[in-house]
């Protein structure tokens, strides 16, 4: 079965944000709730690297290990979502969070207040595909509609893939060996477990953060 | 993140003392129960009519389009 | 950074991870209060609420009719497709459009927030005018009326030279040919756009070495390169999506240098990053050339068979810019400069990107001819892989340039000059007669206007300095920003001068706060259309033309631009000229809309394709062009050409042979079939396959020497193997072709030349039967003897940094009328030479990826505000300790016009000891106060902030009046 993963290419990420509106622009996010954002290291200097970081979607997510309520569930592509309606909007996922993925509305523009929002995968949510409810609490359901997160989608320069691990490595894997260097993956390890950082090849370099 | 792979480390380590000399999983099991609603699966309805593989087919497809070697090096299609 | 909602604890406990804080995170951080405060709570309930109310619901229905228009971002010059999702006429979604050989689907944050523009919460909605200091709405039929009055009052008492038309490279070609037009009935030349201030150096210096004045090879081509130098170009955040095509060419090998007073974020991605001084390019690129030379790296058969002029080119480098002398202008040691040499030279084809970095000087004609030196030098010109590549800004200010609302030229750059008028008076179906008689004289018909850079100067100065009778007595800011300008206080003088201003805009734009800020009455506000609310033609940096579909109507009351020109032509009187109705004959039909009446613009594209013969807008026909956008697929990415037989469904048009875009010069009417140009000057090609070599504009001889390509060098297949002259209906006889056109063409082609023969015969003869180019073949020249420079030179900008260089590399004289206005170099240079003891901090201005231009209209974009909120000042770390400048502080950044404006610091090494920067997309503030009650109720944008060009000096290029915005001095101060 597909396992969906997204990885950021930092050789490539300009920081140019566009994914960031991508994901306001198809889920009307509100402001001051960013499912994705940027993360810069050495800003102006020699060895600067942007990443684009959401929710990860990690095999052992933090977040449904210590939510009280367990309103966490994962989907057969390893896609890690959550039911609003259950969500008490507590905030521990916020601290178990490696990534700081989960946000918290001030108010109801995703339902009620003060509940736990994230990146969805662009996968919607515990409501039937496409339909007005699960737009309201969750966002769009591109995945239903065969379509990859729109954040991927759109990036500049294809920096940030999604879609499933054995695409999205292949991408990846043919930049690293033209590169010849770079085959750390950020956040993967984190995300994915040990052993999976490098995707292919023992060259140098690389972008780990 | 350093805080939350100690904490990690600590549930480790205690497992590792009730259970003696026995090799255990080093990482911390979560067996919790979603208790939420059940979603549908996203080739569930009309749009792929519970076909995955066609489903799968539309995603690949998509993923072409992040692929500009593809374009760039038309050989490789 | 994230987390808006949450205390500044979490915000460092992210921090902390990361062990760094960037720019974004100092603003997510200073913006806490504005973005939690003010808008969080409000904001997505008014965003949801419009947008559901217009649709009933955002996903879509069983059964609503969903539509899918394909368009264009119109946020830069690369050209990005887009397909917008519409839903009972309402915008709801936009999807990547993997099919654009251009983009391929991607998109930086504007683009990918573009549907926002189907929103335009804080648009203009109607038209309004001030009345006691305040906007009050009024009717379009009373708009028309009061203001269509008054200016024709001030047309009969002052002349029509006492108004300045600022048009817009945010306007589609057919719009912006459209004014062009306008302002020549009207009678005037005092028009001009964005250009002029963007890279009206480059298209003259470029345009007078070789040809045309435009972007030789695309952003794809870059594909096809060995190695790349950015000089004055920060194209990660103007040019994102570029980068895609930069990043795999890198990927592959490729080198990148980056040469630039900041390390931008097109540094951080390239091999070598190069810190000069600002202003000083032209020591760079000669230091570069010195080495060259050194070893003997010159394309020496290319020189004798291509270029004229570089042997002493090359005399004035090696006595002039020897190493020593390099590193003391520009502060980069032999050592670099060897390296940046032996990389271009070493890895060619290699090219070179330049933008507002190089043309914003008062030497920028200069700057721009240097790069092209170089790149001749090395025989890069003509070269798919090579060229040079230089990144327009706006949308399509590359196709107002070619056929806008300039003030030296006509559409196709045809000069205002009695032959050109006569042309396109034919074209246009109008009485040369009477048009002459709609001007002050005709000695003023053929003297250029005044140029948007010094409207200012046309209001404040002197009248019997000026060179045209009165002074400008109203201004219209037709779709351009005012803040993109410089000398912010006299411009403040000049609103509060002028008899009336007018904007049309879909957003009010700076115009209306600053002018309401120093008057009472007489401003005028219409609301423009979007570009999605329209249809037309855009010309991307590349010079691929294409055609954008109407996504919506016009939101609120808004109106097309063309819509609003025809009845203001009407108003005027020249309403039938203006569509070319005369004689029983009509160019330019004409929609009823709802309640007016509109240009049809696939009308208007003729019109454009019947006369542009000079640059090849002339095969271009809309049907061509819309075939185009539904077959996007079957283009090439490296080459942009389509090489199979595919065709269009509605047109049963073949695009096989086409380049992508039809990328001009795509020469001769469309019958031709000249697939367009995908790399200028190219010798490797056949001229009906888009190859080409340089053009003969510029005599035949100079000095004895001739000015001919050499024996043997010529575009593939040419019947004529050495340098030939343009065509004109003499040489076709002289070479026996003449009887190679049909009767007709005969007709139409006596007594003219190849740019002015409306059957085209000329071009098609020379073209398809001979392989021959219609505007000859000569030799490029490095030296350009009708500039103050032949060879370029280095000069100080007006306010330098380094009194000893400036008694080095003294600036200009003075002028006296120049673009009809006095124009000051040295005595301005000279006052204040030492004044680098007061402002010793170098002042250098640029983009920030998340917005565009003067930046009202992506201020107003909730999604891309949220990301920028304050503006601030980049500053060196060693600077701020000495000033007690702590990160994160409001700060006043005075400069020697006596201005000073309030921003935040950001404390980086991004900028070196002695050099800050500051983007110059704010506007709102006023030297530390708020103007947000002089907006139009509802139509501020969200976030406002501290215009850089309020505080910017006085400095113009010494060809084409662009502004020195780009070095300048300033004192930094906590506030």
């Amino acid at each position: 079965m597909a396992r969906m993963k997204f990885i950021c290419d930092a050789e490539r990420c300009i920081e140019c944000n566009g994914c960031v509106t991508a994901c306001k622009n198809e889920h009307e996010v509100p402001w001051g709730v960013n499912r994705r954002r940027l993360v810069t290291v050495n800003d102006g200097k020699p060895g600067e690297r942007s990443i684009s970081v959401a929710c990860m979607h990690c095999s052992d997510a933090p977040c449904m290990a210590v939510c009280p309520v367990d309103c966490f569930y994962k989907t057969e592509e390893g896609i890690v979502l959550h039911d609003k309606d259950l969500c008490i909007g507590c905030g521990y996922c916020f601290y178990a969070c490696p990534f700081g993925a989960p946000q918290f509305p001030q108010a109801g523009a995703f339902g009620l207040r003060g509940k736990m929002d994230k990146c969805t995968y662009c996968a919607g949510g515990p409501e039937a595909n496409n339909t007005a409810e699960e737009y309201k609490k969750y966002g769009r359901n591109r995945l239903a509609e065969g379509k990859l997160p729109a954040c991927a989608e759109m990036c500049s320069t294809k920096a940030l893939l999604a879609g499933d691990h054995d695409s999205i490595t292949s991408i990846y894997k043919t930049r690293v060996s033209r590169r010849g260097k770079g085959e750390e993956v950020w956040g993967w390890a984190m995300a994915y477990g040990q052993g999976t950082e490098k995707i292919t090849g023992d060259a140098k370099g690389g972008t780990k953060a | 993140m350093k805080r939350i792979f100690a904490t990690m480390t600590g549930v480790a380590a205690t497992a590792l003392l009730a259970g003696g000399c026995t090799e255990i999983d080093q990482t911390a099991k979560t067996q919790k129960v979603y208790a939420g609603k059940k979603d549908e699966r996203p080739y569930d309805g009309k749009t792929f009519g519970d076909d995955k593989a066609k489903w799968q087919q539309a995603l690949a497809e998509r993923n072409r389009g992040q692929n500009e070697y593809l374009r760039t090096e038309p050989a490789k299609k | 950074m994230l987390l808006t909602r949450k205390s500044s604890g979490v915000v460092s406990r992210v921090n902390r991870a990361l062990g760094t804080m960037d720019r974004r995170a100092f603003l997510k951080r200073s913006g806490l209060t504005v973005g939690a405060g003010t808008f969080a709570a409000s904001l997505p309930y008014a965003m949801l609420n419009k947008a559901e109310a217009a649709s009933g619901d955002m996903t879509p229905a069983p059964g609503a009719k969903m539509e899918v228009k394909r368009t264009v971002c119109t946020h830069c010059s690369v050209g990005c497709a887009i397909d917008a999702v519409v839903q009972n006429g309402v915008w709801v979604r936009q999807e990547p459009v993997f099919d654009s050989p251009i983009n391929l689907g991607a998109h930086c944050s504007k683009g990918a927030a573009i549907r926002e523009h189907g929103h335009g919460e804080h648009r203009l909605r109607w038209p309004m005018k001030l009345e006691n200091g305040k906007y009050k709405r009024i009717s379009w039929d009373q708009m028309m009326s009061e203001l269509g009055d008054r200016m024709l009052k001030l047309r009969k008492e002052a002349g029509p030279d006492a108004v300045f038309w600022v048009g817009s490279s945010k306007h589609n070609n057919e719009q912006a040919y459209l004014l062009r037009k306008f302002v020549s009935l009207w009678g005037t030349n005092n028009c001009d756009h964005q250009a002029r201030i963007c890279h009206s150096t480059t298209v003259a210096g470029v345009a007078n070495t070789w040809g045309y004045g435009a972007m030789t090879n695309s952003y794809n081509d870059m594909q096809n390169s060995k190695a790349a130098m950015y000089i004055g170009s920060n194209a990660a955040e103007a040019h994102p999506v570029s980068m895609l095509h930069m990043l795999h060419a890198k990927e592959n090998g490729a080198k990148m240098i980056v040469v630039d007073p900041r390390f931008t974020r097109t540094a951080a991605k390239a091999d070598q990053f190069v810190r000069i001084r600002s202003g000083t390019d032209i020591p760079f690129l000669f230091g570069v050339l010195y080495h060259i030379f050194n070893n003997g790296w010159e394309d020496k058969q290319y020189l004798n068979d291509r270029v004229f002029g570089m042997d002493k080119i090359r005399d004035e480098v090696m006595k002039k810019w020897t190493p020593k002398a390099v590193e003391e202008a520009c502060g980069v040691p032999e050592a670099e400069v060897y390296k940046v040499a032996e990389t271009m030279a070493k890895n060619r084809p290699s090219t070179i990107v330049w933008c507002m970095g190089q043309t914003q000087h008062t030497i920028g004609n200069a700057m721009v001819r240097a790069s092209c030196i170089l790149q001749l030098a090395l025989g890069n010109i003509g070269v798919s892989g090579g060229g040079a590549n230089i990144f327009r800004g706006h949308d399509n200010v590359q196709g107002a340039t070619d056929v806008g609302p300039n003030p030296d030229s006509l559409p196709g750059y045809y000069g205002i000059v009695p032959g050109s008028w006569a042309h396109w008076a034919k074209v246009w179906n109008v009485d040369l007669g009477w048009l002459k008689k709609q001007f002050a004289s005709e000695g003023m018909m053929t003297k250029p206007g005044m140029t948007v850079s010094r409207w200012v100067d046309g209001v404040l100065e002197k009248n019997e300095l000026i060179d045209q009778d009165p002074n400008l007595k109203a201004v219209v800011f037709w779709g351009h920003a005012p803040n993109s300008q410089t000398r912010g206080l006299d411009m403040s003088e000049a609103l509060k001068k002028l008899d009336f201003v007018v904007v049309i805009d879909p957003y009010p734009s700076a115009t209306a706060a600053m002018a309401a800020d120093v008057r009472k009455d007489g401003v005028y506000l219409l609301p423009a259309a979007t570009q999605f609310e329209c249809a037309g033609s855009a010309t991307a940096s590349n010079r691929s033309i294409q055609w954008r579909e109407q996504v919506i109507e016009p939101l609120f009351e808004s109106r097309s631009d063309h819509a609003i020109m025809y009845e203001f032509a009407k108003k005027f009187g020249f309403g039938d000229q203006l569509i070319g109705k005369a004689n029983g004959k009509q160019n330019i039909a004409i929609a009823k809309k709802n309640g007016y009446e509109e240009p049809v613009v696939e009308d208007v594209l003729r019109e454009i394709n019947a006369g542009t013969w000079t640059i090849g807008y002339t095969g271009q026909s809309p049907e061509r062009l819309k075939a185009h956008m539904r077959l996007m697929q079957h283009f090439d990415v490296k080459t942009l050409r389509c090489e199979a037989d595919v065709v269009d469904k509605e047109t049963g048009y073949n695009i096989k042979g086409d380049y992508f875009g039809l990328p001009w010069p795509c020469y001769g009417n469309d019958k031709l079939k000249h697939p367009g140009s995908p790399n200028l000057y190219d010798t490797s090609k056949h001229v009906m396959d888009g190859g080409g070599n340089f053009r003969a504009n510029f005599g035949v001889e100079r000095d004895g020497i001739s000015l001919l390509a050499e024996d043997g060098s010529h575009s593939k297949g040419c019947d004529i193997t050495t340098g030939y002259p343009e065509f004109d209906h003499v040489l076709m006889k002289k070479l026996g072709w003449w009887d190679e056109l049909t009767e007709d063409e005969k007709k139409a082609a006596e007594g003219k030349n190849w740019k002015t023969d409306l059957s085209g015969g000329i071009i098609r003869v020379a073209m398809k039967n001979h392989g021959a180019h219609p505007f000859g073949n000569a030799k490029a020249r490095a030296i350009v003897w009708n500039f103050p420079d032949g060879i370029p030179q280095h000069r100080e900008p007006i306010y330098s940094p380094r009194p000893d260089l400036v008694a080095k590399y003294p600036t200009h004289d003075d002028r006296k009328a120049f673009w009809r206005l006095p124009t000051l170099f040295k005595s301005i240079q000279e006052k204040n030479k030492d004044i680098s003891k007061d402002f010793p901090i170098i002042l250098t201005s640029g983009r920030l990826v998340e917005y565009e231009g003067g930046g009202e209209e992506t201020r107003s974009n909730p999604w891309l505000a949220e990301l920028q909120q304050e503006n601030f000042v980049e500053i060196n770390p060693k600077d701020a300790e000495a000033r007690g400048i702590k990160n994160n502080q409001h700060v006043w950044v005075k400069t020697p016009t006596g201005a000073k404006i309030k921003v935040k610091s950001l404390v980086t090494e991004r900028v070196a000891p002695g050099t800050s920067f500051i983007p110059f997309h704010f506007s709102g503030w006023w030297q530390g106060r708020d103007l947000l009650d002089k907006y139009p109720e509802g139509a501020a944008p969200i976030v406002r902030g501290e215009a850089v060009n309020t505080a910017t000096t006085y400095g113009y290029d010494s060809v084409t009046m662009m502004q020195e915005t780009k070095t300048t001095l300033c004192q930094v101060e906590r506030a």
